[in-house]
């Protein structure tokens, strides 16, 4: 899939990583993207927006990243299940990383990513 | 008093990868074969090393050694001999560098040590292209040398006015902190002891000490000065009868201001100067016309015991009588034991005052002992040191520009290399302007609260968005903040944001700065 035509959930809970994250995705040519600033509408998001990729923060309240992944890994609809996912996150801790990884994601982005390095992930997550 | 502390710089993680030369004192004692008979300045200059090194620093250390002549190194000037002492208790390598000025080669997580500052040319005098030669050997240019500090040479001063960064190394910092404690800032009462031979080598620090202390103690051959002045016989003990009009002039001032010089009640005398000299114990208005006083009294030394055991703060430079000798001890033996038994912060130094400490044994029970003979003096003699004058003065001068440099949080070249376009720089900072807005009274109301968690959430925020456009510096204090915001208290934490907040809120200028600045073009 090229990256330009695929639909794109960013999820933070931070106006500025939102714009941010957004602005880097657009200049991609990217143009079909949602944003959420917690898992929880997220999550309400994903069954009308049928994202092919969600980036996910990871501290959120009130539902985090991992919960929310969790939740979409047992989504009623099963397509959705299989949503690829990478979390982006600025607290790039061991313990957090043996939570994310095992959640059948792409990979892990250390907050602020660099717009090259967001690039590369996604061409690589949307191959 | 206001320097940069190495240490500091360290915690900051601000000289990770930086290239950092250390004046150190490694001038030990040796013996003809050149072998060093005692290490302990070697011993304590390791920790700045290490710090260094534990904080990923190039490491470069220099030190003079003994007398050399500038321009003409011979073998015995070598440091060779302490870069294997080195080695040996720092267990690592520490190879010694020659002809070091124009350039050295040493990686981070290494150390060497640089040949004999002292062989240079232009060392002593300072000389200004010498300073600038070794300043840019170096990112940081740490002084932990109180040994040196009451000199200007080109490796303690001159590389201090020219190097990225100045600051006081561990020893360094602790002599200043211990000098602040005693004689800017002392608990009182401050009592001096300022004893030795003669009246004319301290006559300085006599005049000085009249006006700060409440009391000072004189012993040995000042004392008998002052004996003199008072108008007491003291036979044909060592006096300078030249400068009885002095020690009248710091008596006379020292009573004009409420305080005192004691003057001894009695004394220990002999015939002849010797160890086995009879000595016998008089009032001090009984010495004979063929008398020596080698010693203060049992009663004037009960006296001032009692004194200093009921002091704030004391300063101790000199033996009160001829302590060498057992007869003539028990003066010198009863103030140490005072000193040591009073809970004053003592300070002491002067290399016979070092040997009377060492023989009593109260090394542990004396607040500071300050390693540096002539650095101590002049600081008693009030004179301020160019080692703190010059570090103190860079520190302002950094504070100064560090206040006054413009666009020092908002780096906007990084911001356009992460944003790709003006355009998308101004719209991330606008959206930052909104939410820093609410976020910074967010923060400082959760700590009111005691809530540090939601300072930790919205800190975390900011931590997440900072290095896209914000310098560094404001990065790295953000992280810092962040980080301690999961574990410390909202008490704590209060401290470290009021810190922090004041720079955030000058990013806040910057980037309505820039969006204006844009906009009008």
């Amino acid at each position: 899939m090229k990256i330009t035509s695929a639909r794109i959930l960013v999820v933070d809970d931070d106006a500025v990583m939102r714009s941010f994250v957004v602005g880097s995705l657009r200049r991609m040519g990217i143009q079909l993207i949602e944003t959420c600033a917690d898992g929880t509408s997220a999550y309400a998001l994903v069954e009308s927006f049928k994202p092919d990729l969600v980036l996910t923060d990871i501290h959120m309240d009130p539902m985090d990243g991992l919960e929310f992944v969790r939740q979409l890994r047992a989504h009623p609809n099963t397509a959705l299940r299989k949503t690829r996912v990478i979390f982006m996150s600025s607290d790039a801790s061991s313990a957090t990383l043996e939570e994310a990884l095992p959640l059948g994601t792409f990979g892990y982005i250390v907050k602020p990513p660099r717009p090259e390095t967001l690039q590369a992930k996604l061409e690589m997550a949307l191959k | 008093m206001n320097v940069i502390r190495f240490s500091d710089l360290c915690a900051k993680g601000q000289v990770s990868g930086k290239r950092v030369f250390i004046r150190a004192d490694l001038n030990v004692p040796q013996d003809d074969t050149g072998a060093i008979t005692e290490d302990t300045r070697i011993r304590a200059s390791i920790p700045c090393i290490q710090l260094a090194l534990d904080a990923g620093a190039a490491v470069m250390v220099t030190s003079h050694l003994g007398r050399p002549t500038e321009g003409e190194f011979k073998p015995s000037d070598s440091l060779a001999p302490v870069a294997k002492r080195l080695a040996e208790l720092m267990g690592r390598e520490v190879p010694l560098v020659s002809h070091w000025v124009d350039g050295v080669n040493v990686q981070p997580g290494q150390v060497v040590l640089l040949e004999n500052c002292r062989v240079n040319k232009g060392e002593k005098k300072n000389n200004e292209a010498l300073a600038q030669k070794m300043a840019a050997l170096c990112d940081i240019f740490v002084h932990d040398a109180f040994g040196t500090a009451h000199r200007a040479e080109a490796s303690t001063y001159g590389i201090a006015q020219f190097a990225k960064v100045a600051c006081a190394g561990p020893l360094l910092a602790a002599e200043m902190d211990a000098i602040t404690l005693a004689l800017a800032n002392p608990k009182r009462p401050l009592v001096a002891i300022v004893a030795g031979s003669k009246v004319s080598t301290k006559l300085t620090i006599l005049k000085s000490l009249a006006d700060k202390v409440d009391q000072l103690i004189v012993g040995g051959g000042i004392a008998n000065t002052f004996m003199l002045a008072s108008g007491l016989k003291i036979g044909k003990s060592l006096a300078e009868h030249d400068l009885v009009a002095d020690a009248k002039a710091v008596i006379d001032a020292m009573q004009a201001r409420g305080a005192a010089v004691p003057i001894p009640t009695d004394v220990v005398t002999a015939k002849t100067f010797s160890a086995d000299a009879v000595a016998t114990v008089k009032a001090a208005t009984d010495v004979a016309d063929d008398d020596l006083i080698l010693d203060i009294g049992p009663q004037t030394a009960t006296a001032l015991a009692e004194q200093l055991k009921s002091a704030g703060t004391i300063v101790w430079n000199g033996p009160v009588g001829v302590f060498e000798f057992a007869a003539f001890e028990n003066g010198t033996k009863t103030i140490a034991h005072a000193i040591a038994e009073s809970s004053a912060f003592s300070i002491a130094g002067g290399g016979d005052t070092l040997a009377a400490i060492a023989k009593y044994g109260i090394e542990k029970q004396v607040s500071y002992i300050s390693t540096g003979g002539g650095a101590f003096l002049e600081v008693l003699e009030g004179k301020t040191l160019p080692a703190f004058e010059i570090l103190t003065r860079r520190a302002a001068e950094d504070a100064a520009a560090a206040s006054t440099t413009p666009d020092q949080f908002l780096d906007v070249a990084r911001g356009l290399g992460m944003m790709g376009s003006e355009d998308a720089l101004r719209k991330i900072l606008e959206t930052v302007d909104t939410s820093l807005s609410d976020s910074l009274p967010e923060i400082w109301q959760a700590l009111e609260v005691g809530d540090v968690k939601t300072a930790n959430r919205l800190l975390h925020g900011i931590k997440g968005y900072a290095p896209i456009f914000c310098s560094d510096v404001l990065v790295d204090q953000v992280v810092h903040v962040e980080g301690l915001s999961k574990t410390k208290t909202a008490a704590e934490i209060t401290v470290l944001f009021s810190e922090l907040e004041p720079h955030l809120e000058a990013l806040l200028l910057e980037i309505r700065a820039y969006i204006q600045n844009v906009a009008a073009t």
